[in-house]
């Protein structure tokens, strides 16, 4: 499997809300960097979020704008919909639902280890329009020093 | 020029405010569409525009700047990608937003720039980055972390 097609099924079990696919797509020391994640997060971690945000948006879909791959290296640009149905369990407390969908576009880096799995992602999207969109308490999310 | 020649041409441009070095990058009918606010500008007058608004919204210390460390080319050329952290310190002139830094304050945003080229001018960049990163002097942006 060529990085590009790791990273097309990566983004496919996120729309068909196939979580052990998505797993399984990640290398054992995977590492996500993103506006949210608030530091490093591991492959454990993100298995514990995507259990949180299937909850919470059990509509998402994703969709793969354009995608640019150079040897282990893979960026693409991807929009996000979805919308908020379920109770969001936060670190800082429960979110109620608010029913609002949100379109979120947002670009997205990995590098791709020698047997096909993603070893390394950093997201580029802007929060403050998430939240807006969603209609939630910004302070929720801020980031923390 | 090459596409290494013209991601150092956009950052040196950008970084000394040299913005007529950064309108003879772009095509005549190109457009630039700052991603987390959805504000679009089309037309080498609104290009300007915005450019003259991003230059008057920040300052350039020594070791500061645009500093990309990540570049990315599709096979034909027509398809740019950089990511890149903004390092500068903000002025009173930053554009009114949800999370608007003091004047003075040391930002680093981690931005990534999308950009489709023909026949070696620029089309169109979207430009992804996330308002609530704008941090604090001495609280590093979530790819540092």
């Amino acid at each position: 499997m060529t990085p590009k097609e790791a990273v097309t099924k990566y983004w496919e079990a996120y729309t068909k809300h196939d979580q052990e696919g998505i797993l399984s797509q990640l290398a054992a020391g995977y590492t996500l960097r993103s506006p949210l994640s608030g530091g490093p997060a591991t492959k454990d971690m993100v298995a514990g979020g995507l259990k949180l945000f299937e909850k919470s948006f059990p509509d998402l879909k994703e969709e793969v704008v354009s995608i640019i791959a150079e040897g282990d290296r893979v960026v693409c640009e991807v929009l996000e919909t979805a919308t908020f149905t379920g109770s969001l369990d936060w670190p800082t407390g429960a979110i109620a639902p608010t029913n609002k969908s949100y379109k979120l576009p947002f670009a997205a880096f990995f590098r791709v280890d020698t047997r096909g799995l993603i070893a390394e992602q950093r997201n580029y999207w802007d929060t403050a329009a998430w939240i807006r969109q969603v209609g939630i308490d910004a302070k929720l999310f801020e980031p923390k020093g | 020029m090459t596409t290494a020649d013209f991601v150092k041409a956009f950052n040196e441009a950008m970084t000394h405010d040299d913005i007529d070095a950064v309108m003879k990058l772009w095509s005549p009918n190109g457009e630039w569409v700052v991603m987390a606010t959805g504000e679009s500008f089309k037309g080498l007058d609104k290009i300007r525009e915005l450019a003259t608004r991003s230059v008057a919204a920040r300052t350039h210390g020594a070791g500061e700047g645009l500093l990309p460390f990540n570049v990315f080319t599709d096979a034909e050329g027509t398809k740019l990608i950089w990511e890149y952290v903004h390092k500068a310190v903000v002025t009173d002139k930053w554009p009114a937003s949800t999370n608007r830094p003091a004047p003075g304050t040391m930002i680093e945003i981690p931005i990534i720039l999308s950009c489709d080229i023909q026949d070696g001018k620029l089309t169109k960049i979207r430009e992804y980055f996330d308002l609530l990163t704008v941090t604090e002097p001495g609280n590093h942006h979530y790819l540092y972390k």
